[in-house]
């Protein structure tokens, strides 16, 4: 295959930044870059050599090059790391360097798509990687990781391995009518059913978690005019970002920026305070505060502290008590805190503020399953498998045979995942000759 | 005419070999059928039954396509049960106690009458290709050519038969084996496996009291295998359940030591559906009883055969555990159970037409094959007939797929994963099995019997006749309101169904779980007469739409991938990027499709990803 190369860490400044060549040439190739005492080219695999890459004439950066040869590595085939330091404008001229010496630049995923052509990685696992490199923090990093090494699979091996005994059961009983086996020996066949379809409700609720994880989560700031809100913003971000004024109204469009809270990227949007008012552009400024309210995951409502709620506050509230949401009174350093239910704080003197990133933190936490559906096709899959089980349930529950039900349960097998070269039917064989004794 | 040169030679006159022998025939074949003796053609060595679960699946589909076994059976039938009424209609299947030795006479003149068939008994030696021709030669000396040679020797190959200690190079049921022909195939190229099955005691009928015994009638209605058979008959006799106690399974564990399937002396592989009684007490060492049938071996005899007692152990612990049982306190052995172990060949080295890939005009069948069971033999044998002669008549072969029939399923299963224990048939092997079913096999298969040309014409037209009769009746369920009524609404209160409150399509009535079309009649003022057959297609296409709808899109989404087609040139050493197991698997069997390619064992998703990249690209490059 031709050399390939790109950049393998995230664009901007960093401390490091990684450049990666993969391809028959590419130990060539980095060696007519990067100008060592060692040789790049007779290293063997997983070795480091030290050196400087250079345009021929003038050093670019000093260098660590990882050498791996072909198939111990990643795609399979040789590759070079290349270690430089950040900056983007060094790391441009070693590209254009290893592309004037041969290579060319990647194409998005070509690294992942070659490893999977030689079949170092499957298909999951390809998914996996693309969801590292697309990875907003370290929490979902770390989800991406756990199943890269096959940890996200378990919950749903034991859904499938619960379905696959309910067809080895059904199984039989259709193919072995005169033996006297209680095949249903140990659970009602609905009741296993309608526990699967539980298990694999859970995982589908989990993958709201994992989307949060890849997307962010959406957090609305809302509450009437001039009760802090973007005060709160900034005092979240620790930075200013919303213009903060004592007018009422300031606030016209909606402010967002996100912060990492305990690993999970949390997308704040301050929102225009919610008012009745005459002014044309303060109204669609309300209008698109309720849109945004509407669409967050999470609702933060901001009032102050020494008065009471007012008509219009107890509506906003109305609209958010079915989302999770945080109450907050706010500038508890003018008056103290009074109402019930209510996080005091005061986003002026940053008081506070680490009880709603806590809350926070609480809410997106509250899923009970720590195996995260953290892609699309995943998502499908376990939706798919659930609809079946759903027919399945709805066979037995009218009183159909269970080998009818059996047909939605294979289905529903085969969504959650073939096993390598054995179909369903196979397995469900085997597994009748494993769990019954039969035979004439 | 000389009768030294043929074109098909059928070696083995077994239930495989008979239907093949019959095809070919049929197919206009000058046709040799060889057997080392002619008493023992469609010979049943172990349990005198056809059909029974998924089997009776295959005898319809046999019978669909114009094969015997079916019209035999009905013939020689003893009892018939279809069993599994009570579940859906997917699993239904018809099973018949058949007269061993009626059976085989009737098969054997089926075999005599048929024109262009010629029957042998020897026993072949050798099989030899000299250029486009087999040469047999026979134990005398004399040769035979064929141009065509299906192999379905059953359990004879290399033959040896275990009683606990004792062990003697035998067939089955006392007959001679066929030693040497093995190792002629190899030499053809055939890579052989070694299997083992069991049979169990046969015993005198005057030493079994039966007074205390459950009995097991057959059904009321006897319901026939082939879709011709018209006449009714009675069921002639009755078979009886008895059990295994703890004192049976303790004089098995005490005597293991001497079971050859413990000791080592046993190496080939036996069947896990079919384990023996000491296989069942140890492997389920919990379980306290296991159920054991008695059958009648036919009706001039009194041999009686003890379904569930297949045993290798040594004679006199076959009695002594007998005689633990109720029943059998008195019993008189006749035949002993024994183990027997013999030669098969590797069915992934077939094509599904049952051809060798590599030896053209070499075809196998039956448990030659690998498989087990009397049914599955006669599905192979039939379609090795037709397509041996097929190969002679230079027409396309025929391969039914997994969602047409079970015979596909079985063959496909066979010839794409192969098998390391002698395969059965069962239901659940096949994903389509809505589909699939034992009342509908005609109506699948009939016009491709026809198109082949072992379904006459007239039989055909009544096919074409009893669709659009079904046809006719579904359309008039769909469109037949029933309204509401004081006499439906008792009717259908005392069935438990909701009461009608406005008037409701008839099929809407049928397809609630609680209702059938029988009952139904008297609301349903306008039905036509019509045969019970038709009317219960009509019934379960109805009661059963969304299933089948759903197995329908399913079959649709496996049709396509066996629509891609991989070219028979490929070089798998030009795919880059399959693993090395799944190019050496692709290699060796050089699958048709990229459906079939990825059931082989060892080829994982990823390598067919990889395929269709591939052939993606050569496409593409072919085309620019």
């Amino acid at each position: 295959m031709n050399t390939i190369c790109a950049l393998s860490t995230p664009r901007g400044k960093g401390g490091i930044a990684v450049i990666r060549v993969s391809g028959d040439d590419a130990l060539k190739i980095t060696a007519s870059v990067i100008k060592s005492k060692k040789s790049i080219e007779e290293a063997k695999g997983y070795t480091i050599v030290y050196g400087s890459a250079t345009d021929g004439v003038n050093n670019i950066d000093e260098c660590l090059v990882s050498v791996f040869r072909a198939p111990n590595s990643f795609t399979g085939e040789n590759v070079c790391e290349i270690s430089c330091h950040g900056s983007m404008v060094s790391v441009e001229r070693i590209i254009d360097e290893l592309v004037k010496n041969g290579a060319s630049v990647a194409q998005k995923g070509e690294f992942t798509k070659r490893a999977f052509l030689n079949g170092k990685v499957s298909l999951t696992q390809a998914e996996a990687v693309h969801d590292i490199i697309e990875s907003k923090t370290d929490k979902a990093l770390y989800a991406a990781v756990n199943r890269l090494e096959g940890g996200i699979t378990k919950p749903i091996i034991e859904i499938r391995n619960t379905l696959l005994d309910l067809l080895a059961a059904v199984g039989v009983a259709s193919d072995f009518p005169e033996e006297d086996i209680d095949t249903f020996a140990g659970g009602d066949f609905l009741l296993k059913l309608q526990d699967a379809k539980k298990e694999l409700n859970k995982l589908r609720m989990s993958a709201r978690r994992g989307e949060a994880l890849n997307q962010g989560i959406v957090c609305a700031i809302c509450g009437i005019p001039n009760t802090g809100k973007s005060s709160l913003l900034n005092a979240l971000l620790e930075r200013k970002k919303a213009i903060v004024t004592d007018i009422a109204g300031t606030t016209r469009d909606v402010v967002e920026d996100f912060i990492d809270i305990d690993g999970i990227p949390v997308k704040f949007g301050d929102t225009a305070g919610i008012r009745e008012s005459s002014d044309v552009v303060e109204n669609i400024g309300v209008e698109k505060s309720f849109d945004y309210i509407k669409s967050a995951d999470i609702c933060i409502f901001v009032t102050e502290s020494g008065r009471n709620l007012t008509p219009e506050e107890e509506d906003i509230i109305e609209r958010i008590k079915e989302k999770p949401h945080i109450l907050v009174e706010n500038k508890t350093d003018i008056s103290p805190q009074s109402k019930d239910g209510f996080v005091g704080i005061s986003a002026k003197n940053n008081f506070g503020i680490d009880i709603i990133k806590k809350k926070i933190s609480e809410i997106t936490d509250n899923t009970e399953s720590t195996a995260f559906i953290a892609n699309e096709r995943q998502f499908e899959a376990v939706v798919r498998a659930e609809e079946s089980i759903d027919k399945a349930i709805k066979t037995v529950g009218e009183g159909f045979f269970s080998d009818l039900a059996s047909i939605d349960i294979e289905s529903a097998v085969s969504y959650l995942g073939e096993a390598e070269g054995i179909s369903v039917n196979q397995e469900t064989v085997n597994r009748i000759f494993e769990k019954f004794c039969l035979g004439k | 005419m000389d009768n030294f040169n043929f074109d098909v030679a059928v070696i083995g006159a077994g239930h495989a070999g008979c239907e093949a022998a019959l095809a070919a025939a049929r197919l206009g074949m000058k046709t040799v059928i060889i057997t080392i003796n002619l008493d023992s053609i469609a010979n049943m060595p172990c349990n005198p039954s056809i059909g029974g679960t998924a089997k009776g699946h295959l005898v319809r589909e046999i019978d669909a396509l114009g094969g015997e076994m079916a019209k035999v059976a009905d013939k020689t039938k003893l009892q018939t049960r279809m069993l599994n009424l009570g579940k859906g209609p997917a699993v239904h299947s018809l099973r018949a106690q058949a007269d061993r030795r009626a059976y085989q006479m009737e098969m054997k003149k089926r075999l005599e009458e048929q024109e262009n068939l010629y029957i042998r008994q020897a026993e072949v030696k050798t099989v030899e290709k000299d250029d486009d021709l087999y040469v047999l030669t026979i134990h005398t000396g004399t040769k035979f050519t064929a141009k065509a040679v299906i192999i379905s020797t059953g359990t004879y190959l290399e033959g040896k038969i275990i009683i606990g200690e004792c062990s003697y190079s035998g067939g089955p049921d006392g007959l001679f084996p066929s030693n040497g022909l093995s190792e002629s195939l190899e030499k053809l190229g055939v890579s052989m496996m070694r299997f083992k099955t069991g049979t169990p005691t046969r015993v005198h009928e005057r030493s079994i009291n039966f007074e205390t015994l459950e009995k097991q009638y057959g059904d009321e209605e006897i319901v026939p295998f082939s879709f011709e058979t018209e006449e009714k008959e009675e069921n002639k006799v009755c078979c009886y359940v008895t059990y295994t106690n703890l004192e049976t399974h303790k004089i098995i564990k005490d005597n293991l030591h001497r079971s050859p399937l413990f000791n080592g002396l046993i190496d080939g592989v036996g069947p896990r559906y079919c384990p023996s009684i000491e296989d069942k007490v140890v492997r389920f060492a919990d379980k306290e009883r296991h159920q054991v049938f008695i059958e009648p071996m036919g009706e001039g005899t009194h041999e009686m055969y003890l379904q569930g007692m297949s045993t290798s152990l040594p004679e006199d612990v076959q009695l002594s555990m007998l005689k633990t049982m109720e029943g059998l306190e008195n019993v008189e052995i006749m035949r002993s159970a024994y183990a027997i172990e013999y030669d098969c060949c590797d069915p992934l080295q077939l094509n599904p037409t049952l051809e060798f890939r590599e030896i053209k005009g070499l075809f196998g069948a039956g448990q030659f094959n690998g498989t087990s069971g009397y049914e599955e033999a006669a599905a192979q044998g039939l379609i090795a007939g037709i397509n041996a002669s097929m190969g002679i008549l230079g027409k396309e072969m025929l391969v039914l797929d997994r969602s047409e029939a079970y015979i596909g399923v079985l063959i496909d299963d066979l010839v794409t994963k192969g098998t390391n224990e002698p395969y059965r048939m069962l239901t659940s092997r096949a994903e389509y099995r809505l589909l699939l079913r034992q009342d509908n096999a005609d109506l699948r298969l009939t016009e491709k019997g026809h198109n082949i040309g072992l379904i006459s014409d007239e039989r055909y037209w009544k096919y074409l006749e009893k669709r659009k009769e079904i046809e006719a009746e579904i359309e008039r369920i769909k469109a037949t309101n029933i309204p509401p009524s004081k006499e439906i609404n008792e009717f259908l209160e005392k069935k438990g169904s909701t009461p009608l409150s406005t008037g409701i399509k008839l099929a809407e009535l049928i397809r609630r779980p609680e209702l059938n079309y029988e009952e139904l009649a008297p609301f349903d003022k306008n039905r036509p007469e019509m045969k019970k057959l038709h009317w219960q297609q009509a019934e379960i296409e109805i009661k059963y739409e969304g299933y089948i709808k759903r197995q329908y899109e399913q079959v649709e989404k496996f049709k396509k991938n066996e629509k891609k087609r991989i070219p028979e040139n490929i070089d798998y050493s030009k795919v880059y990027g399959l693993r090395i197991e799944a190019r050496q698997k692709l290699e060796k069997m050089r699958p048709e499709s990229i459906g079939r390619a990825s059931r082989i064992s060892g080829v994982s998703p990823a390598d067919i990803g990889v395929l269709l990249i591939y052939l993606a690209t050569e496409v593409k490059n072919s085309e620019s």
